[in-house]
């Protein structure tokens, strides 16, 4: 309530207007200034086993990233680029898919001064009209361009700690940062509509109040079949994961038409083995399927009630079943 | 700045698309967690940013004013077909102005230029450089009327800096900022080894899985198996850094490579080529990459390959390309040349043109024979209704719809010229 109370009570003014030349070239100096700190931490991140790849932000001296729950999702190593050329490797930490947010540990030995990074700073609630700047790696990584930067604003505030901005976005961007003038982490790219201001990024307050979780290693939630900035010809079995039980990974949904439905997978059942490695986590459910191509055939243990039961699975593409309405 | 620049110029059109987008789209958007941003705003919270573009498009009007003068709007009959930047070359003894080749291939010869100050003008092609898709038109008898731009010797822009279109109403058309600083699209510019590398990582070096055959790798006598260590002082740390420090050096350049060949430490001498194909690690699915573009944007026909652009996030039209580009201080930071995808627009750099224009461009024949830059055909173009598009593209920037009549009137007039010169043609 107060928060709400805080939000209605703020004077709209607060929008950033600029009257004439001075006031702009001062926002222009802030704009060059953020960039110049912060472009040396946005890394590129992709995985040599299943081919995933997105951006990142490196937001500790000793290498802690933030990037997407889609880019990490299925890898359990990945390798992360810096906008100078160097490469190391990265160990997936946790993931929260409802949210669209990640966390990667740099496992190389730290150099002496640490890796570039850009701290997270003190978070403040940004509103409608706010003005932010993003980069990421655009398209992927490429050797002979720095990540592009954009400006813009805050447009909305949506579900799930998400919010939308007009600094537009495209595929390979998802995971790279969002900054407000100050250089504070605001947000972390997730997914763009038809618009050019539907550009979709997890806001930092989500991903503060996962922070724990996140760099314990947890990894939950469910990702939006909808993302233009996901990979469409990765393969899926086409569920809606519930919570991890201690016989394994439970389902709350199965789409219709998709692979886990023609297979027999009801909600309800829970999944305790997939091509026989058992999955006591949704991390090691997604890495198995991203092991795999879609059509292969997978075999799937269940528990459902007092019962066990196996049944083979033909894997499909998350880009068919978005098709067929499942959302 | 993006949203500015929509809300400012098709407003109207948002709207709707917003207030239909509402009925068939609103469920679905909502289970996507991606309702459409703007539908979920209050009136006061859309005017409010409304109005906070309006402040950066009046705020920085006067920056364009001077480069403005210099920009020019090409017609085809009844429509526009794209801007032109008024400029002085060496070979030319009149000002003359660039444009976007690609856009006025087919038509050059019946261009009408309106000059910012409302002179109708008819023109002639006289050059072409095709590498960066400039055209160079002539108006006959009558460039004293032209203005041509001021270049500078301001020092280059920072990444983040804002940077504004110069409309020919003496208006800022569009703002962005430098998202990426000028280099060549071309992969003829980068330089090739010729191996295939193991991405994997391994503890040391990089190991090579294949050597092309005739490449420099192979020249230098590389062979599957070979681990690389270092190219020249640099030790590597993985394939990606390694093809890193490739593509940004020269073809034609000269590496030392060291490398492990069994229990042997060797060096050997490389002369780079060119990369001639797409590298083997492709980053982002072509087809997805497609499809996202066009969200939200109308890229332009020729929108690659550029030998020297600035990239930016500054939302442009096609027909936008063209027009001269200034920074705050109203310096001529470049030359419009594509509407690249839906984050970016691409600007051939003021350093750039200004070394063009200390050179002969090509002879036209020889390009329009030669260039094989596939435009859309002007006569498709047309074909779309030209009166609905010109007003359509009129209405556009502030000018009053009476204004709009009379630059109808004016290309009518030149055409009318043009005709009887073509006439009088033997």
């Amino acid at each position: 309530m107060t928060v709400v109370a805080v939000m209605i009570s703020e004077p709209l003014g607060a929008v950033p207007r600029p009257q004439d030349i001075s006031q702009l070239k001062s926002l222009e100096q802030k704009v060059t200034g953020v960039v110049q700190k912060v472009l040396p931490a946005t890394i590129s991140l992709f995985s040599t086993k299943n081919g995933a790849s997105g951006s990142g932000v490196v937001v500790s001296k000793d290498g802690l990233i933030l990037t997407a729950g889609h880019v990490v999702r299925g890898s359990d190593e990945m390798t992360v680029i810096f906008p100078n050329g160097k490469q190391a490797q990265g160990k997936v930490l946790g993931a929260n898919y409802t949210r669209d947010i990640a966390m990667v540990q740099i496992t190389d030995p730290k150099p002496t001064f640490g890796w570039p990074h850009t701290s997270v700073g003190k978070a403040h609630k940004i509103t409608t009209g706010d003005l932010v700047i993003a980069l990421g790696h655009a398209g992927g990584y490429d050797p002979v361009r720095t990540p592009p930067v954009r400006f813009g604003r805050m447009i909305a505030r949506g579900l799930d700690q998400f919010i939308s901005t007009d600094c537009t976005l495209i595929g390979g961007d998802s995971g790279g940062p969002l900054f407000d003038l100050r250089g504070n982490i605001v947000g972390i790219h997730s997914s763009i509509g038809e618009l050019l201001s539907s550009n979709n990024h997890a806001s930092i307050e989500g991903i503060l109040e996962d922070w724990d979780k996140l760099k314990k290693g947890d990894t939950w939630g469910t990702l939006g079949e909808n993302s233009m900035l996901d990979n469409p010809d990765a393969p899926v079995i086409g569920i809606i994961t519930g919570m991890p039980t201690d016989k394994g990974i439970s389902i709350r949904r199965v789409f219709e038409g998709s692979p886990a439905g023609e297979g027999g997978l009801r909600a309800g059942d829970v999944i305790s083995e997939i091509a026989n490695k058992p999955t006591p986590d949704l991390r090691t459910l997604h890495i198995v399927i991203a092991q795999h191509r879609p059509g292969d055939i997978v075999k799937i243990r269940l528990a459902r009630g007092n019962d066990f039961l196996t049944r083979n699975i033909t894997l499909g593409r998350r880009g068919d079943i978005l098709r067929k309405g499942n959302r | 700045m993006n949203q500015p620049n929509i809300i400012k110029k098709v407003q109207p059109i948002l709207l709707i698309f917003a207030w239909v987008g509402m009925s068939f789209q609103a469920i679905a958007q909502y289970e996507l967690r991606m309702p459409d941003p703007l539908a979920g705003l209050s009136r006061k919270e859309k005017k409010e940013l409304k109005n906070q573009a309006s402040s950066f498009y009046n705020a920085s009007n006067s920056s364009v004013a001077q480069a403005a003068e210099s920009t020019v709007t090409l017609y085809y009959q009844d429509s526009k077909i794209c801007y032109g930047t008024v400029v002085t070359s060496v070979a030319f003894s009149q000002p003359v102005i660039l444009t976007k080749w690609s856009e006025i291939k087919n038509i050059c010869d019946h261009i009408v230029a309106i000059t910012s100050d409302g002179q109708a003008l008819a023109t002639t092609l006289v050059g072409v450089y095709p590498d960066h898709d400039l055209a160079v038109i002539s108006s006959d008898n009558r460039a004293n009327q032209l203005k041509p731009i001021k270049f500078s010797s301001a020092a280059p822009l920072s990444l983040g800096s804002f940077i504004l279109l110069a409309g020919p109403d003496g208006d800022v058309e569009s703002i962005g900022i430098v998202s990426v600083q000028a280099r060549s699209l071309r992969d003829g510019d980068k330089a090739y080894l010729g191996v295939m590398m193991d991405f994997d990582k391994g503890a040391q070096g990089v190991p090579l899985k294949k050597i092309m055959p005739g490449s420099a790798a192979a020249k230098a006598g590389l062979r599957e198996g070979d681990i690389i260590l270092a190219v020249d002082q640099d030790d590597l740390s993985g394939a990606m850094e390694m093809r890193t420090l490739l593509q940004r050096l020269q073809p034609g350049s000269n590496i030392v490579v060291t490398y492990q060949r069994g229990k042997q430490r060797k060096k050997t001498n490389v002369e780079l080529g060119s990369l001639s194909e797409n590298s083997t690690i492709r980053r982002v699915p072509q087809e997805r990459m497609n499809t996202m573009e066009r969200m939200g944007a109308v890229p332009s026909n020729i929108r690659t390959n550029f030998p020297s652009v600035m990239q930016s996030d500054m939302p442009i039209h096609p027909r936008d390309a063209g027009a001269p580009v200034t920074d705050l201080d109203g310096e001529f930071t470049g030359i419009a040349i594509a509407r690249g995808s839906r984050i970016k627009t691409y600007i051939i750099p003021a350093r750039t043109i200004q070394m063009l224009l200390s050179e002969k461009p090509q002879v036209p024949n020889m390009a329009l024979t030669k260039s094989n830059t596939g435009s859309k055909s002007p006569l498709q173009l047309s074909a779309e209704k030209p009166l609905d598009q010109v007003r359509r593209l009129l209405g556009k920037s502030r000018s009053p719809q009476d204004k709009n009549q009379e630059n109808i009137l004016k290309i009518q007039k030149a055409l009318e010229k043009l005709r009887l010169r073509d006439k009088n043609k033997p």
